[in-house]
């Protein structure tokens, strides 16, 4: 069932390009893998392009939808480069008052 | 403690109002330590949101449920319990700004949040389930609700 790990390629944020090593491999509805010992992801449900996944890990894991995390990300980043007079602002939300 | 800052320079801050980010802002997972910083003499709604050890990362933040009164946040149990919260009155809530050139045009992430324990001076940002919330709200209303870009 396991596939032998394929390399494939990783684009990140600053678009370098790098080989990571992926775990590919099949599972069919209501099985399981098990991550580190200590998570769990089962497939609840498949539909047409869709599936429904469970995922069971200690309360210290976060998990998030990866364009949330990345929509997160690029915000802080583009929140970063704010250069601003904050009494400037703070003096326009007075006259928006 | 006596930390340096692009924007304001070396400034005094007490060691006791420092807060750790153990898990750092997400892009910033290295900047585990950040200061609130208030420029103005009287209470502002803009804050800073200053790195102890990088002098030139700083957000712009604000308490959003003054420009957005009905926003909501359910602080997940586990959020809850990595920030040590044992009452709700030690949590401050802020939202990071994006502040552009034309400043009505300033929006608010509250899609990410940030939480603090101000009694334990933890934090951390959190990603919230609520499909209400982006990463970009308009902190002043927009004249016209039809985005022009």
């Amino acid at each position: 069932m396991i596939d032998t790990p394929q390399n494939i390629m990783c684009f990140n944020k600053n678009q370098k390009v790098g080989v990571i090593n992926m775990l590919i491999l099949s599972r069919k509805q209501d099985e399981s893998i098990i991550i580190n010992g200590n998570i769990e992801v089962k497939i609840l449900e498949i539909e047409e392009g869709k599936v429904k996944l469970g995922i069971e890990a200690p309360k210290d894991i976060d998990i998030f939808r990866k364009e949330l995390y990345l929509s997160i990300q690029e915000e802080n980043i583009e929140a970063a480069k704010t250069k601003v007079d904050l009494e400037k602002i703070s003096k326009l939300f007075k006259q928006d008052k | 403690m006596i930390i340096n800052t692009e924007i304001f320079g070396e400034i005094q801050i007490d060691e006791e109002k420092i807060i750790t980010f153990p898990e750092g802002l997400l892009g910033f997972e290295n900047e585990k330590r950040f200061a609130i910083i208030n420029t103005e003499e009287e209470e502002s709604q803009f804050l800073w949101l200053q790195s102890v050890d990088s002098p030139e990362l700083t957000f712009v933040i604000m308490n959003p449920f003054f420009a957005f009164p009905d926003y909501e946040i359910i602080i997940p149990e586990r959020v809850q319990e990595k920030l040590k919260i044992e009452d709700e009155r030690d949590v401050a809530i802020y939202s990071i700004l994006v502040v552009p050139d034309d400043m009505e045009k300033i929006t608010a992430n509250l899609l990410g949040p940030i939480i603090i324990n101000i009694n334990k001076k933890l934090g951390k940002q959190v990603i919230l389930d609520d499909d209400r919330y982006s990463t970009k709200h308009y902190v002043f209303q927009q004249k016209s609700e039809s985005r022009s870009d």
